[in-house]
């Protein structure tokens, strides 16, 4: 036992490894947390995520049940006639509860979004990694196919899959995914490039490590940090496109509530109700500065150059 | 020109790519395609094996790939099922309206962006700065379709200013000349018709260009405060030239490089954005034509439209790449 600046410590007492992890993670949560703003985005997001995995609970009504009489009824507070505590945000076109089906269309967003985000992250970044790594015509293939992706217009593309394959969040998920893969690949690939030169991989490589242990334990870990400052920015793109695809109807079952469905039936009705196409863009417009904000500050605390 | 030559050569892999692509669309359509497109219309057998001798789908895949790109080399992208009518001849009766739209949309997109990324990037950490970034992060945020949604409740519904939906008013008699409704109406000096189709242009414009202006403010601002951290700008400064001659003769020309790559990459984004917002501005052009498309499931259309968006987005980028090489020749000899 010897003493440090008055505190007991014991040698065997210290760690092996867990000083350097922490320390670094320690460093990024403490520079995120320092951004207000990030903070925010998170807490946005959080409050989002509980929202969506609650909303049985939460949800005051039925989304879907019907109360013709109080069809188009305003929200309280703009001293508007008909308006009524048990339905703060109004009565939709077919009298249901509009808190209700923003509640429950926070679901499908979630969902999309999260699912897509991370097969995507998977797909784009693996593909990206192995490109990197392999270099020549593995290479080659995988740029070229970014390429011929990257000349398309990210919706239209997801439209025409969207479109081609069917209603359905399944195939939904598919169509997105399809879409979104290459922005990930494209930085992946980038910074393997540099890694895959780096001493610490080709002591690996010498010591007789595989191509895909290399990939996993060595080199995908040090992209991690640009892969999630991506994947958070694309959490907000993902969750727009859905909605825009919601919006054309040409996403999930038009029985199942989401916030574009909502906004494409608000929009029927925008000289008498305007509440109907208000309510579901705020709820998009917010999740979407929550994604974005969180990514900003992952950025700066993360990966100051992407 | 040796660089250009190797761009042109490099693109044709991925036009070819680009073909595969918009060509297994009508394949990945689960089960049938003619019977899908068919479906609830009530046709019989001999309309439907038509129909599927017409799009080539009883020939060998092969085949019909090959028919599929040596019929597009000459232009021709098939027949629409809906329209009855080829489509490369429905895109290029839409297209003037569209490009009409995102030109608008850009031209707003710039004038708002510029004069805020420069006075943000001058003025750098005052209230001005915070004001023009928060509003671009916040800016970025909100979907283009919602934008133009509130548009047209505040100002066509309610205030009644502009109209929001179409564009051109029913009243206004416009000859068609180059189906661009600006030009025509001043080339048949019809300014009625002109200040109608401004009329109509605002509001789609707005909606598109100011998602625009977001991602340009924050291009602007950042590429400014590159340049103006560089010892070129601390020189032309201590010749004692003044601050404003200092931005626009020596920090905004280089900052510019950079700016107008990424602007010809994104005006494939503001071909992506005008699709959804043309929907809901009612705009003629060929947005609206792909979903109807989609609606009406009229696939030699859907697939004409995306490749032909394709085929825009692949020119851009290479006038971009070519324009890179004239400001800055140090490119083309790398």
């Amino acid at each position: 036992m010897f003493k440090i600046r008055g505190q007991a410590t014991k040698l065997t007492e210290i760690p092996e490894k867990l000083p350097l992890q922490q320390s670094k993670f320690k460093r990024v949560l403490r520079t995120v947390l320092r951004s207000k703003t990030a903070v925010f985005g998170g807490l946005v997001l959080g409050l989002f995520v509980l929202t969506a995995i609650l909303a049985p609970v939460l949800m005051p009504h039925d989304p879907g049940q019907q109360n013709l009489k109080r069809r188009l009824a305003p929200p309280i507070g703009l001293g508007l006639e008909n308006a009524s505590i048990e339905y703060p945000l109004g009565n939709d076109n077919l009298g249901r509860d509009i808190l209700s089906r923003l509640i429950v269309g926070s679901r499908v967003s979630l969902v999309v979004g999260v699912i897509t985000v991370v097969l995507t992250t998977l797909l784009g970044s693996m593909l990206g990694a192995m490109a990197g790594y392999y270099r020549g015509r593995f290479d080659n293939v995988v740029m070229r196919l970014v390429d011929i992706w990257m000349a398309f217009p990210d919706i239209l593309l997801a439209i025409a899959f969207a479109a081609a394959l069917g209603r359905g969040l399944f195939n939904l998920i598919v169509a997105l995914v399809l879409t979104n893969w290459v922005v990930y690949c494209r930085v992946v690939r980038a910074e393997v490039l540099v890694l895959r030169e780096q001493e610490y991989v080709l002591a690996v490589r010498s010591l007789g490590g595989s191509d895909m242990r290399i990939i996993m334990r060595h080199i995908l870990p040090n992209v991690l940090s640009s892969i999630l400052v991506i994947a958070t920015l694309q959490l907000g793109t993902v969750i727009v496109t859905e909605a825009s695809l919601s919006f054309l109807g040409i996403s999930v079952q038009s029985s199942v509530p989401t916030w574009g469905g909502m906004l494409a039936d608000g929009r029927e009705f925008m000289r008498q109700a305007w509440w109907l196409a208000t309510f579901p863009g705020i709820a998009i417009s917010i999740v979407v500065l929550g994604a974005n904000l969180l990514g900003d500050g992952l950025r700066d605390a993360l990966d100051p150059r992407l | 020109m040796q660089y250009l030559i190797k761009r042109v050569v490099l693109t044709i892999p991925v036009l070819l790519g680009v073909s595969i692509i918009v060509f297994s669309i009508i394949h990945i359509i689960p089960g049938d395609p003619v019977q899908f497109m068919f479906s609830g219309t009530g046709a019989s057998l001999e309309q439907r094996e038509a129909m599927r001798h017409s799009l080539g789908l009883d020939r060998p895949l092969p085949v019909q790939y090959v028919n599929y790109v040596l019929n597009a080399i000459r232009g021709d992208f098939g027949q629409s099922i809906h329209f009855n009518q080829p489509v490369t001849e429905l895109i290029l009766e839409r297209m003037p309206a569209t490009i009409e739209f995102s030109m608008a949309s850009l031209f707003i997109a710039l004038i708002v962006a510029f004069p805020a990324g420069i006075i943000s990037s001058v003025k750098r950490n005052s209230i001005v700065d915070y004001m023009v970034m928060t509003g671009a992060t916040l800016g970025i945020s909100l979907p283009t379709f919602w934008v133009g949604i509130l548009l047209i409740m505040l100002v066509a519904v309610n205030l009644g200013w502009l109209p929001g939906f179409g564009r051109i008013g029913y009243e206004a008699h416009l000859e068609r000349v180059t189906g661009f409704y600006l030009i025509d109406s001043l080339l048949t000096w019809n300014i009625p018709a002109f200040r109608d189709t401004v009329a109509h242009l605002i509001l789609p414009a707005l909606s598109l260009g100011l998602a625009m202006s977001t991602f340009i403010t924050r291009l602007v601002r950042s590429s400014m405060l590159e340049e103006i951290g560089k010892d070129y700008v601390r020189t032309a400064r201590a010749k004692g030239l003044p601050e404003w001659t200092v931005l626009t003769h020596h920090v905004l020309p280089n900052a510019l490089i950079p700016i107008i790559t990424l602007i010809g990459m994104k005006i494939g984004g503001l071909l992506s954005g005008a699709v959804v917002a043309e929907v809901i501005f009612a705009w003629p052009g060929i947005g609206r034509l792909v979903i109807q498309a989609i609606y009406s499931r009229d696939y030699p259309v859907v697939q004409g439209v995306i490749l032909f968006f394709a085929l825009i987005y692949l020119t851009i980028n290479f006038v971009t790449d070519a324009l890179y090489v004239l400001i800055d020749p140090r490119i083309g000899h790398v």
